[in-house]
């Protein structure tokens, strides 16, 4: 009998427990689903927006993370991204109780020349912070040419600007090299 | 002599102006197109499993239909999922690691999924890698319309016991371990 009372308080105090923990409803939606970029230059910036919308009765907190998707996973002749620092983005979104969120994007491609006629693909993770045993998450695909790609339906471009001020350098420092080659040449023409 | 070097210097400038753009060759349009009136949505039904006090190295199982997933968007998505090591609440450093290959060991624990009416009648092992969800030998789960749903079951095979008294093995007693289990939806 003592030897039985002892296996059961071993079995009792040694096993580990897997706690219920409180049902945490939440159910959001992301909008659109995949964003596609073509002919975004090295040395270029470009921005998006995408919406978060949070269909429960309670505010959520959201997660936003960026997954490189290993090839079988990815769009056909589409390459992994290079550098997920290149995307800027709030790392954390918070949307009140059945509201929506738009969340901005940034995508910056460095100036170097190797990065031209690529496309890459890379994946946008959302989800939500608190966690039940089983969570929920979205990924957005982003798919980034440095060249002219197919176009579906286009719904915004971005002109981009800061190509403008390399231009006026450059016209200035010409104008400026033509301006003294002239003074110059004028100079040594007038008699001494 | 004089002359003629200034007119080609300026013919040089004068032809280099319009060549600018093509030399900052930086002034193009970036397109950006995305399909706003498509939306990304699932729902998990249910999304906890009370397994209560479990004990070393013993498989626990729900029904092979337990969980549905349902295509609540507008998109056609795959299904992914990702497991990751089960931590103490009261003290998260102290972890169970999930298994890589499906076998348990002292602190390494191993989840499982069966999709519902699979004919192999077996266990896909989840590790802390992306996975698609996908039967054995076949493709993998795509939720085509809206309100298309798949069902799967869950396996947990417990960590080996963390220590043997006498014929009993036994964990630490008293830890309450919180397990997550990631389920992913990307358009196709």
């Amino acid at each position: 009998m003592m030897r039985q009372n002892k296996y059961i308080w071993l079995i009792t105090i040694l096993v580990a427990l897997l706690l219920p923990s409180p049902v945490l409803a939440w159910s959001f939606s992301i909008v659109p689903p995949e964003i596609k970029i073509y002919n975004i230059s090295p040395g270029q910036e470009a921005e998006f927006n995408f919406t978060i919308h949070n269909k429960d009765d309670i505010n959520h907190t959201f997660i936003l993370t960026t997954y490189a998707p290993e090839e079988s996973k990815r769009r056909l002749e589409r390459t992994e991204f290079p550098d997920a620092a290149w995307l800027s983005f709030p790392h954390q979104v918070e949307v009140q109780a059945n509201s929506e969120a738009k969340t901005n994007v940034k995508i910056a491609i460095p100036a170097q020349q190797e990065w031209s006629n690529r496309n890459w693909e890379i994946w946008l993770s959302i989800t939500p912070q608190d966690k039940d045993f089983l969570v929920v998450n979205y990924y957005v695909r982003l798919l980034i040419s440095t060249g002219e790609g197919d176009e579906e339906i286009e719904v915004g471009s971005h002109k981009v600007e800061p190509s403008s001020h390399i231009v006026l350098i450059m016209e200035v420092i010409i104008l400026l090299l033509l301006g003294c080659s002239i003074y110059y040449f004028r100079r040594k023409e007038k008699p001494k | 002599m004089k002359i003629r070097t200034t007119s080609i210097i300026l013919i040089i400038a004068l032809a280099l102006i319009p060549c600018l753009p093509t030399l900052a060759e930086d002034n193009g349009t970036v397109t950006i197109t995305m399909l706003t009136d498509k939306h990304i949505e699932i729902t998990l039904e249910p999304t906890e499993w009370n397994i209560g006090d479990v004990e070393p190295n013993t498989e626990y199982l729900t029904s092979p239909t337990w969980c549905t997933v349902t295509n609540s968007g507008n998109c056609v998505v795959d299904i992914h999922i990702e497991g990751e090591d089960a931590v103490w609440v009261d003290s998260p450093a102290t972890k169970w690691t999930l298994s890589g290959n499906g076998d348990n060991a002292q602190s390494t624990y191993a989840l499982g999924y069966h999709i519902a009416y699979d004919d192999a009648d077996s266990y896909t092992i989840i590790t802390t890698s992306d996975t698609q969800m996908q039967k054995e030998n076949e493709d993998p789960i795509r939720l085509i319309d809206s309100n298309d749903s798949k069902q799967f079951g869950l396996r947990l095979l417990t960590p080996k016991a963390d220590f043997l008294a006498g014929e009993v093995e036994y964990f630490y007693g008293g830890r309450e371990m919180k397990v997550t289990i990631t389920v992913s939806a990307v358009v196709d």
